[in-house]
């Protein structure tokens, strides 16, 4: 039955690898590897999601340290909106939004606020 | 955006430490309360509290030679425990129910009513010490090497607030050595980041705004298509939204050299109640087992006796989600379930049915409680059930977005069971660039597609 399974029978570790390497070198190359992926994928993300950069920005508390980071944030996403870096982010949202407002029946015109869901209310 | 900046500074300054395990572990525990301050500073005093205490209890048991004198130990740790979640979760609960109770035999006064804020974690955090002070006291697990080892496994930031709830015996030994990375590990941990990211804020996110919460708020308005669909909508989100926790969780606790144990295993696959159990919050259901249906006498009193346990188990383990009679009906449900199974057993031994006979009454029978779940109260979970079999009008809120979300929910559960693993066995082949790149890539496309103002896990509430 459920509770008397011998725990030994289940698979508790969701890494199903053996422990790393006990090779400190190998350790460090690994973290190594880990430290370029996050760094790399910050500065990608920094670049092409500004957006969401400013928009955490605006909900910081409007002291002098909030003001700044938006002016910051605002400052950057501009910058890199004149590059085009926000392009595949802008077009995704489109197209996910144009699904987001088809209609329920062939029939139905799309309400206005279809394809933006009211703010959520919690649980 | 506030937590990926915490981590971005936590992950730094973890790995500067080197080889220097013990400053590691301070600024981890350091860092954990400033996470734990950000939701109410006021409750890190109660977080260390509790810490202190089921250290001292446990290193008290373990110098402790007398039988009776251990025994009264946990005992102690173990009432203090429940007496702290008791006080914070189900003060007002119970206080009410009294009130109702005096009333009905015309004894009604006015009573202690109190505005108890609820600690965020105060579930996971107070279990983790009772299994702390169970184990230490059935010599499971030695005492911790130091205090701080204790403060950590209650306060480590990525359980810290929804589990999953790890074992002592599963953390301590890896907080006692320096903790080291592979290239498969940090590639499965930012599967699991990306995965979890998907799930919480497209799928649970928007079943959540679009359908669900809606039809909940008033399910008498809606008919029986918009109520089917907001009813598996709410088993596609809980999930999604649960399990997400659970894999970033594991993810981050990856990339900072920990290892967490599993706690969903596509849990809509399986074919009885007992096998769901198996597969859904793991690591709760291992601790009801462990610290509550043994010690009640498991399956070992006989057919009426394993019932019995299952029974309590199971109310209790609804109650655990939260101070309301909903709960208790819900963990009635699954105990009956279960108790059924059980006979079934017992009178027919060896005689099963298809597995997707199985599958099916086994799902039908989960969306059933998460109703009772969900619902704010009996009335509304009454009206929702009624309405579902008699309200028959148009649906309003079923668009094929929310119809394409709740598939895609379910189809999660036919990957392969191992697919996360797959996924980082290929990544961790690519240089670091492209790997970085990916990752980008797919946390931009969520970022891109997520709502506007994401609601809080689910189970922060609990």
């Amino acid at each position: 039955m459920l509770f008397d399974t011998d725990p030994a029978e289940l698979d508790p570790d969701t890494f199903g690898y053996a422990d790393p390497d006990e090779d400190e070198s190998r350790a460090d190359t690994a973290r190594g590897y880990a430290s370029r992926i996050i760094i790399i994928a910050t500065l990608f993300l920094a670049m092409t999601n500004a957006a969401s950069l400013v928009s955490w920005s605006s909900t910081v508390e409007p002291n002098w340290g909030g003001r700044t980071l938006r002016v910051l944030s605002q400052g950057w996403a501009g910058q890199m909106s004149e590059l085009g870096l926000d392009g595949f982010r802008n077009n995704v949202r489109s197209l996910w939004n144009a699904f987001a407002a088809l209609p329920r029946h062939p029939d139905d015109a799309p309400s206005p606020t279809d394809g933006e869901p009211p703010p959520p209310e919690g649980n | 955006m506030q937590f990926g900046l915490f981590f971005l500074v936590v992950y730094a300054v973890t790995w500067s430490f080197g080889r220097d395990n013990v400053s590691r572990k301070w600024f981890l525990l350091l860092a954990s309360w400033v996470f734990y301050a950000a939701w109410d500073w006021r409750f890190v005093a109660l977080l260390i509290a509790s810490g202190l205490m089921n250290w001292f209890l446990a290193d008290r048991i373990s110098r402790t030679e007398t039988h009776g004198r251990r025994v009264a130990l946990l005992a102690l740790g173990v009432t203090v425990n429940l007496l702290v979640l008791g006080v914070f979760k189900y003060y007002g609960f119970f206080v009410e129910e009294l009130g109702v109770l005096l009333d009905g035999f015309g004894w009604g006064r006015d009573l202690p009513l109190l505005q108890i804020v609820l600690p965020v974690g105060i579930s996971f955090f107070t279990f983790q010490g009772i299994s702390y002070l169970v184990d230490v006291h059935r010599g499971v697990t030695p005492t911790a090497r130091s205090v701080g080892d204790v403060l950590l496994l209650m306060s480590f930031f990525p359980h810290l607030v929804a589990g999953p709830i790890v074992r002592a015996s599963h953390l301590l030994p890896q907080f006692e050595r320096t903790p080291k990375l592979s290239r498969e590990i940090v590639c499965h941990g930012l599967v699991l980041i990306a995965w979890g990211l998907a799930k919480k804020t497209i799928i649970a996110s928007e079943l959540a705004t679009r359908i669900v919460d809606p039809v909940f708020f008033d399910p008498g308005s809606f008919g029986v298509l918009d109520l089917a669909i907001a009813a598996y909508g709410y088993a596609v989100q809980i999930y999604c939204d649960f399990s997400a926790y659970s894999d970033i969780a594991i993810g981050v606790a990856a990339l900072l050299g920990y290892r967490f144990p599993r706690n969903f295993n596509q849990p809509y696959r399986a074919t009885s109640l007992q096998d769901f159990w198996r597969r859904w919050h793991m690591s709760l259901s291992n601790w009801l087992r462990d610290y509550l249906y043994v010690p009640l006498g498991g399956g070992r009193g006989g057919l009426f006796a394993t019932c019995r346990n299952l029974m309590i188990t199971m109310l209790l383990g609804g109650l655990w989600h939260g101070a309301a009679w909903t709960f208790v009906a819900w963990g009635a449900l699954h105990g009956g379930v279960l108790v059924i199974e059980r006979l079934w057993r017992a009178v027919r031994p060896g005689a099963g049915w298809p597995a997707w006979v199985g599958l099916l009454v086994t799902f039908h029978v989960v969306v059933l409680g998460w109703i009772l779940f969900r619902a704010e109260n009996f009335q509304s979970a009454a009206v929702y059930l009624t309405s579902l079999f008699t309200h028959w009008q148009a649906p309003t809120l079923v668009t094929p977005l929310v119809v394409t979300l709740v598939i895609a929910g379910l189809a999660i559960h036919a990957l392969p069971p191992r697919a996360g693993e797959g996924a980082a066995a290929l990544l961790a082949r690519l240089p670091s660039p492209a790997v970085a790149l990916i990752f980008g890539g797919v946390v931009l496309v969520i970022e891109a597609i997520r709502p506007e103002g994401i609601a809080p896990f689910i189970y922060f509430a609990f």
